[in-house]
């Protein structure tokens, strides 16, 4: 029984000195008071974070640690207690021995004795300053946020994970003169317009569902009715266990870039429009010379036609009854006639090879060139010896052109000779890689170097006309049609005649 | 066939063009006979005998057309193809004397049933050379 009581005792101690011992070591100041208000206990904590002593503060009025602008808070407190009532988590602030004020978080509740009555109370007071400037840190952080983005020129909202909005910066508001009452939730979609609501929202879902980062272009309406497009993007911002929080977006003015881009496609059309207007006046401008030219080679020919041949049945039927001079006029008119007629044909050839679509395929050379000499007896025995010296092999070629091409080549060689020497040309060819060349070498008069510029040009002739025929077209639908054909002319000249050639594609596929 | 030989139809507007025409008959040493008109409608008159031309003793079908391209009213090629399509007219020679050396004329004319196709002016010998062993035995075997 003894040995229960003490037991029961030493624990009864034991208890009080654990129950001491958490007090003591407890961070928060725990204190107690009487209903007057006279503190009773007192403990490290209360020590540390308001500066008395134990033995400086037991025995005081409570008051001490209330600032003078507070005392007002006292009494209410006290007639609280009285009543029984507890108060929890009331945030205030307090004034420690040296003055400075501290901000607690208090509770208090009342002291019963065992039969009941109200006869002090604990209160339990902690320290928020930390508490309490991490929370105004993160206001002034908010605030210094909210600062920059309400002034940023573009719009800004955030919404909750499932899209509802929570907020837009202050742009935002300018820009569609809403509210936040109109906006929230998904009240936005009043701005959007109706040809591209459906894509936005579908869009946004998605990236709501995925958790992409949300990209897409659209017109909002603005306060004025009118309607601007925005690029818009917003960012899912995640916590630390990677659940979404909220979204942040943006949106950003493009009206101008869309516009210009607008107006570059119209003027893109508009360029388009205007070249096939351009090309149509052009293919109009050579049917026109087309039509001019098949005129040309009618009307024009009739006349001259006529007059050569008046002229020469003149000659025939009345020859006799005129004098040597009167022939001899006759004869002039004749070949100014023969000369015209000329000049009339190879100008409408030339035309002809400027125009004309050409279909290219392999060309054999040998028998071109033997095709071409046998249609003319100047270059045959024994007026003129033509040789091919070597195969000459096959190009790609249109052959009515090339035809052309080698025979206006072959008619000069044989025709600027020097009086009394016998025209002798050389024709073999050179393959370089997937080119042929092809040289025809004479033992004419040659081309002195000051005028080999000009001597495939239109109408250029460098050979007095008194004893070398030629309406200086020759050459020029010689380059022409080489050139038509896809490859290039050219000529040398040593003194020992001239060496022309004619490049083109090789047929050739080794 | 009549007579003096070979019928020949000119179709020509150009009176020099008809007069070197005639020449070169007359050196190539053919005296055939030759009827002459001066554009595609009075062409197709004379080969329908129609109008003036009703009178088929009077202006007889030729063995041979030589036809212009360039003609007013109805062009040659016009009268080309009014021929092609006529039945009776099918045996008639057309050879194309023109003074376009184009080959669009050419491969258009060959298309729509010339015999031949010349570049004015038409050289006697050429004349000869198809009025006698072109035109001939064909003429024979219809003798």
């Amino acid at each position: 029984m003894v040995a229960d009581h003490m037991t029961e005792v030493s624990h009864v101690e034991n208890r009080d000195a654990w129950l001491a011992a958490i007090v003591e070591s407890s961070d928060d100041a725990i204190i107690t008071k009487d209903l007057n208000g006279i503190i009773t206990s007192w403990n490290q904590g209360a020590q540390r974070i308001f500066g008395y002593s134990a033995e400086e503060a037991i025995g005081k009025p409570v008051a001490i640690l209330i600032p003078p602008d507070r005392r007002n808070e006292e009494p209410g407190i006290l007639a609280r207690l009285r009543q029984g009532q507890r108060i929890d988590h009331y945030e205030t602030v307090r004034q420690r021995k040296d003055g400075t004020l501290v901000e607690i978080s208090l509770t208090v509740s009342p002291l019963k004795s065992a039969d009941g009555r109200v006869v002090g109370a604990s209160k339990i007071a902690r320290d928020i300053t930390l508490r309490k400037q991490s929370q105004q840190a993160l206001r002034d952080s908010e605030e210094r946020f909210r600062g920059v983005v309400d002034n940023i020129s573009q719009m800004a909202w955030t919404a909750t994970e499932s899209g509802e909005a929570t907020w837009y910066n202050r742009r935002w508001y300018e820009y569609t003169g809403t509210t936040f009452d109109q906006m929230k939730g998904r009240g936005w979609r009043m701005l959007h317009h109706p040809d591209h609501m459906q894509r936005v929202v579908t869009n946004f879902d998605e990236c709501l569902r995925t958790g992409r980062v949300w990209e897409a272009t659209f017109p909002l309406r603005g306060k004025d009715g009118r309607y601007r497009w925005f690029l818009s993007r917003a960012i899912p911002i995640r916590d630390s266990t990677g659940k979404i929080q909220l979204w942040f977006g943006t949106n950003t003015d493009i009206t101008e870039l869309q516009e210009a881009r607008e107006a570059l496609a119209s003027s893109h059309q508009e360029l388009e429009k205007r070249v096939a207007e351009r090309t149509s006046s052009l293919t109009e401008a050579i049917a026109q010379m087309e039509e001019f030219s098949y005129s040309v080679s009618h009307d024009l020919r009739a006349p001259v036609r006529a007059m050569q041949g008046y002229a020469q049945a003149t000659l025939e039927d009345y020859g006799d009854n005129l004098d040597e001079r009167g022939r001899e006029y006759l004869n002039h008119i004749v070949r100014s006639g023969e000369r015209m007629d000329r000049l009339v044909r190879d100008l409408l050839v030339y035309s002809r090879i400027a125009r004309t679509d050409l279909q290219l395929q392999p060309v054999s050379l040998d028998r071109l060139v033997s095709d071409i000499v046998s249609h003319y007896p100047e270059m045959q025995q024994p007026k003129a010896e033509i040789t091919a010296r070597g195969p000459l092999h096959s190009v790609i070629a249109h052959e009515p052109s090339l035809t052309q091409a080698i025979s206006n080549l072959l008619n000069n060689a044989v025709k600027f000779v020097a009086p009394g020497v016998k025209p002798e040309v050389e024709l073999y060819s050179e393959r370089q890689e997937d080119r042929l060349r092809l040289w025809i070498h004479d033992n004419g008069i040659g081309i002195k170097p000051e005028y080999r510029s000009r001597l495939f040009g239109l109408f250029e002739r460098i050979h007095n006309s008194k004893h070398y025929e030629g309406t200086g077209i020759g050459l020029a639908i010689v380059r022409k049609s080489v050139e038509r054909m896809g490859g290039k002319v050219g000529m040398e000249s040593n003194g020992r005649g001239s060496k022309f050639w004619i490049e083109l594609a090789s047929a050739q596929t080794d | 066939m009549t007579q003096n030989g070979m019928l020949i139809l000119l179709v020509e507007d150009d009176e020099h063009d008809v007069f070197f025409f005639r020449r070169a008959l007359a050196k190539a040493e053919l005296q055939f006979p030759l009827r002459l008109v001066v554009d595609g409608e009075q062409a197709v008159q004379y080969l329908s005998g129609e109008g003036q031309y009703s009178d088929r003793a009077a202006h007889p079908l030729p063995d041979v057309i030589f036809l212009d391209l360039k003609l007013p009213y109805l062009g040659g090629m016009e009268v080309l193809e009014y021929i092609k399509n006529q039945p009776a007219l099918r045996d008639i020679d057309v050879i194309v004397l023109t003074s376009s050396p184009e080959e669009r004329d050419r491969k258009r004319a060959f298309e729509l049933g010339a015999k031949e196709y010349l570049v004015k002016p038409a050289a006697p010998k050429t004349l000869q050379q198809l009025l006698t062993i072109h035109t001939f035995p064909k003429a024979e075997v219809k003798l």
